[in-house]
């Protein structure tokens, strides 16, 4: 009895203080919040989202032109599935790809190396003809020496990368590929991936909610700027001839990002298309998804700061989109990053004593700023009844992306600037690894 | 004893003695059926006929001849094999006293051998093999002959069969180890063609997609530092290695490049794999056919047991197909095989089910051979059983002397194998006592099967 009156004791003090406190000192601490956050991720986003509404009514009718051209063309289309010990996600991958509503596919599975029960798995289903290709090389040779392998091997003129533990709605290759036939200028399209899992952990909803502010949302809002600057490994399409004018895939970690850069670089468009929805398994632990996540943090400062940083100068090829997109991606990725930091010491500093009314109020709004978020989600969602199941989770997203992911992401960065750790890690062979070092890429 | 000498070289000189009297005659004008005066037969191997000669004495359809001992004279080494294997030995001297103790045993074996007129070929071809391996207390062993379209030939039962039917010797030898009269032991495993049954076969790697043997295969090469992966003869420039991605120059395997594996190319429709298929194309019928699809066959070297030594002696073979068609109407097996058509595709029209019951009785002859005497009578009851099963619509055929089948008109299989079972039943009950009286303890080994009309095949009668 006595906390629940100290609580309505606190909550009372609490919304006193800020009523006093008047909008100006409001904006002076949350600045960080109302200039860089909500404008960006919530005001913009919205804004732009209703921009895509607007042009989809406009294009429907050269959408249903381009469909109509795919299905008369229909032209053979090579679905390569690179990746090591997969075998358990074989099947559900080939059954997903069997009920694709577009049938002339070419299905390639390339195993790096497996040692688990993927050659007996894969050699079954090439006898019953459920795959075209099964290509293994003994000795793993890292992801992208099995994506370029299959790549070589395929007869397709659009080529599908997947990532072995994905299955697909069944128009998502149909939907994937009509863009291309929308704009010849488009060279990728990247797929809307989603979580599988999102029912199994706390950890994979909260990703699942994650995926759909950043991919199909966050994707979709660069798509239409024409700033986007990655196409997932899990689900892209490409044109053939684009990827051998930019040599496949280079080794990685990263290389979904590092390939759709390169495409961005022969002035051909990067693409999202949300109708063509992929779902994936999420790490369901928070100690794989560090992992994983350390892995993508590390590949920004490899790839975007170091191997690509030619497009922040006026090269020969600059281009004004591919500027602007790295730059966004600069500054709230990397900068902004490093800039809590700043803001946390600013509070401590300046407002010692008020930081127990801050905190609860920054929490609050970072809350309702994924509310937001996730009402534009619904709003474009093809699942809006299994997306809206995420909601209660909506309430852990600021403790998730405000201070775990911001934290895995710092520590990867300080990482990869001082020790370059992405050579190190075991994902790619120590020979593959040791050789981009030396090269320095 | 009186010795036909075959030979057409007549400075050969060999004289005769009180203990045998040797007759000379040249080749071409041999009379098989005049040997039988004869005790033994000595052929020059040197002659180019002589195979063909002793071919036609085992060939023929008196026992007393085909079962003659028949020797062969060279100063050499003999290379025909299949001469040596139809012949009993060989001597390299006029002198043929060292032979003439294995011929008397011989000889002495076939006396004991009953008259028997045997019903029909195939008991005949039974009765001869195990009559010359009891007279020559020999095994039947297969011989390796390139030229012979099974690999393995077993010259003597080949030997009582025409050229076009000589697969039938593997059948019989089948049924002589099923019925308990020879003695199998594994000898060798071949793989024959499913069509014609010819060894010869040429297995070869061919191209998934197009099925051309038009095969090539190269090293795949994976270049560290770009990640490109591609067939060698893509980095190759004359003697350099050259990525074409990135036009380094890979130097040192293991350090700049690896060849993690090898890839297929096939020239005929630019297809490229890991796996090739393998296929076997038949030199005899041309067909072609994946090596899962071949039939395989187990070569054996057979002895002769007991019960096929008292059978060699007595000539106690007994048709049971031969009596059953004196019973019932039985159908020829490829009217069988019409009918069978037929109703297949009545059945697609009509929408109606009809089913093949199989039926083997694996120790027949066995059986027949325990009960002795009373056999006629045992057959008559059995035929009896087997009629009383049928309706007046349903067809039975004799597939060999062991496997019947039957046509079930608008049956369906579980109706079938009802019929089916009453008939086995019937048939233990009328055997096992009479094989118990007989004092061996032996039991008849029947084998049923009934399968949907459709699914009818020679290949698949068992399970």
């Amino acid at each position: 009895m006595d906390n629940i009156l100290e609580f309505f004791e606190h909550t009372k003090n609490f919304i006193f203080f800020w009523k006093t406190a008047g909008m100006l000192k409001i904006f002076r601490i949350f600045w960080f919040f109302f200039v860089f956050e909500m404008v960006r991720y919530v005001l913009f986003d919205l804004f732009v989202i209703c921009i895509y509404k607007v042009k989809s009514v406009f294009l429907r009718k050269k959408y249903q032109t381009a469909r109509q051209m795919l299905l008369k063309q229909n032209p053979l289309v090579s679905v390569i599935a690179p990746g090591k010990n997969e075998g358990k996600h074989i099947s559900a991958l080939v059954n997903s790809l069997a009920e694709q509503t577009y049938k002339n596919l070419e299905i390639i599975i390339i195993d790096d190396g497996s040692d688990d029960d993927t050659p007996q798995i894969c050699r079954a289903l090439l006898r019953e003809r459920k795959i075209t290709k099964y290509l293994r090389n003994d000795i793993r040779g890292g992801k992208a020496s099995a994506a370029n392998f299959g790549f070589q091997q395929a007869k397709g003129s659009f080529i599908v990368h997947v990532d072995a533990d994905c299955s697909f709605d069944r128009d998502a290759i149909e939907n994937i590929l009509i863009p291309f036939f929308l704009d010849s200028r488009i060279g990728v399209v990247s797929g809307n991936v989603k979580v599988r899992n999102p029912t199994e952990s706390v950890c994979s909803a909260l990703q699942a909610i994650e995926y759909l502010k950043t991919v199909t949302v966050g994707r979709l809002v660069s798509s239409t700027l024409k700033t986007l600057r990655i196409v997932s490994g899990a689900f892209g399409a490409f044109r053939a001839d684009v990827i051998n004018r930019v040599g496949g895939w280079d080794i990685g970690p990263g290389l979904d990002g590092d390939i759709s850069v390169k495409v961005r670089k022969v002035n051909f468009a990067v693409y999202m298309e949300p109708k063509a929805v992929c779902y994936t398994s999420a790490p369901e632990d928070f100690k794989s998804l560090i992992k994983q996540r350390l892995r993508w943090s590390r590949s920004f400062v490899r790839f975007r700061l170091r191997k690509h940083k030619d497009v922040f100068f006026p090269t020969a090829n600059f281009r004004f989109s591919t500027f602007f997109s790295f730059m966004e991606n600069f500054v709230y990725n990397f900068l902004l990053d490093f800039k809590w930091i700043v803001y946390f010491i600013d509070i401590m500093i300046h407002f010692p004593t008020t930081a127990k009314y801050i905190f609860p109020l920054n929490y609050f709004l970072y809350t309702m700023s994924n509310v937001v978020q996730f009402i534009v989600i619904i709003w474009i969602s093809e699942r809006k009844k299994d997306e809206l199941k995420l909601a209660p989770y909506l309430l852990l997203m600021p403790l998730y992306v405000g201070i775990y992911m911001r934290a895995v992401r710092t520590y990867a960065y300080i990482q990869e600037l001082l020790f370059k750790t992405s050579y190190k890690d075991p994902w790619n062979p120590r020979k593959v690894s040791k050789k981009a070092e030396e090269l320095g890429i | 004893m009186e010795i036909l000498f075959i030979t057409d070289d007549n400075s050969l000189k060999i004289p005769s003695d009180d203990r045998y009297k040797l007759v000379t005659t040249p080749p071409d004008q041999i009379e098989v059926e005049k040997i039988e005066g004869y005790d033994m037969v000595v052929v020059d191997a040197r002659n180019p006929e002589a195979q063909q000669i002793v071919k036609s004495i085992r060939q023929s359809q008196s026992d007393a001849i085909a079962l003659k001992p028949v020797f062969l004279f060279s100063t050499e080494e003999i290379k025909d094999m299949k001469l040596q294997c139809l012949s009993d030995g060989k001597t390299d001297s006029g002198e043929p006293l060292r032979i003439v103790s294995h011929a008397n045993e011989i000889s002495r074996l076939v006396s004991t051998l009953k008259e028997f007129k045997p019903e029909n070929f195939e008991i005949s071809a039974m009765l001869r093999i195990l009559r010359f391996l009891y007279t020559r207390s020999i095994q039947l062993k297969p011989m390796i002959l390139p030229t012979y379209r099974y690999g393995y030939i077993y010259p003597f039962a080949a030997s009582q069969f025409s050229d076009d039917e000589d697969f039938r010797i593997y059948e019989i030898l089948v049924r002589l180890e099923q019925e308990g009269l020879l003695m199998g032991n594994f000898y060798d495993r071949i793989h024959l063609c499913n069509r014609c049954r010819s060894a010869f076969m040429n297995f070869r790697e061919i191209c998934p997609s197009c099925k051309s043997a038009n095969l090539s295969v190269e090293n795949v090469i994976h270049h560290f530092s770009c990640g490109y992966t591609s067939e060698e003869s893509k980095f190759t420039h004359g003697e350099q290695l050259i990525c074409p991605k990135c036009n380094k120059i890979l130097k040192h395997i293991g350090m700049d490049y690896e060849k993690p594996s090898t890839i297929f190319i096939c020239h005929s429709c630019n297809e490229t794999f890991q796996e090739p298929l393998v296929e076997c194309f038949c030199f005899y019928c041309t067909n072609r056919t994946p090596v899962d699809e071949t039939v395989s066959w187990d070569i054996k070297t057979y002895e002769i047991t007991p019960a096929g030594v008292n059978c060699a002696i007595h000539g106690i073979m007994f048709s049971f197909a031969e009596f059953l068609s004196s019973q019932l109407d039985l159908v020829e097996y490829n009217d069988f095989k019409k009918m069978v058509d037929l109703e297949i595709e009545r059945n697609k029209r009509y929408k109606r089910e009809s089913s093949v019951a199989v039926f083997q009785v694996s120790n027949l002859q066995q059986i027949f051979f325990e009960i002795g005497e009373k056999k006629n009578e045992l057959a008559l009851e059995m035929a009896k059983i087997i009629k009383d099963a049928l309706r007046k619509t349903d067809l039975i055929s004799v597939l060999n002397e062991s496997t019947f089948l039957l046509l079930f008109l608008e049956t369906p299989a579980k109706n079938a194998q009802i019929a089916l079972s009453r008939i086995k039943n019937n048939i233990e009950k009328l055997l096992i006592p009479n094989l118990s009286t007989s004092g061996k303890k032996f039991i008849p080994q029947i084998t049923t099967n009934v399968l949907p009309v459709e699914e009818f095949s020679l290949n698949k009668i068992f399970p």
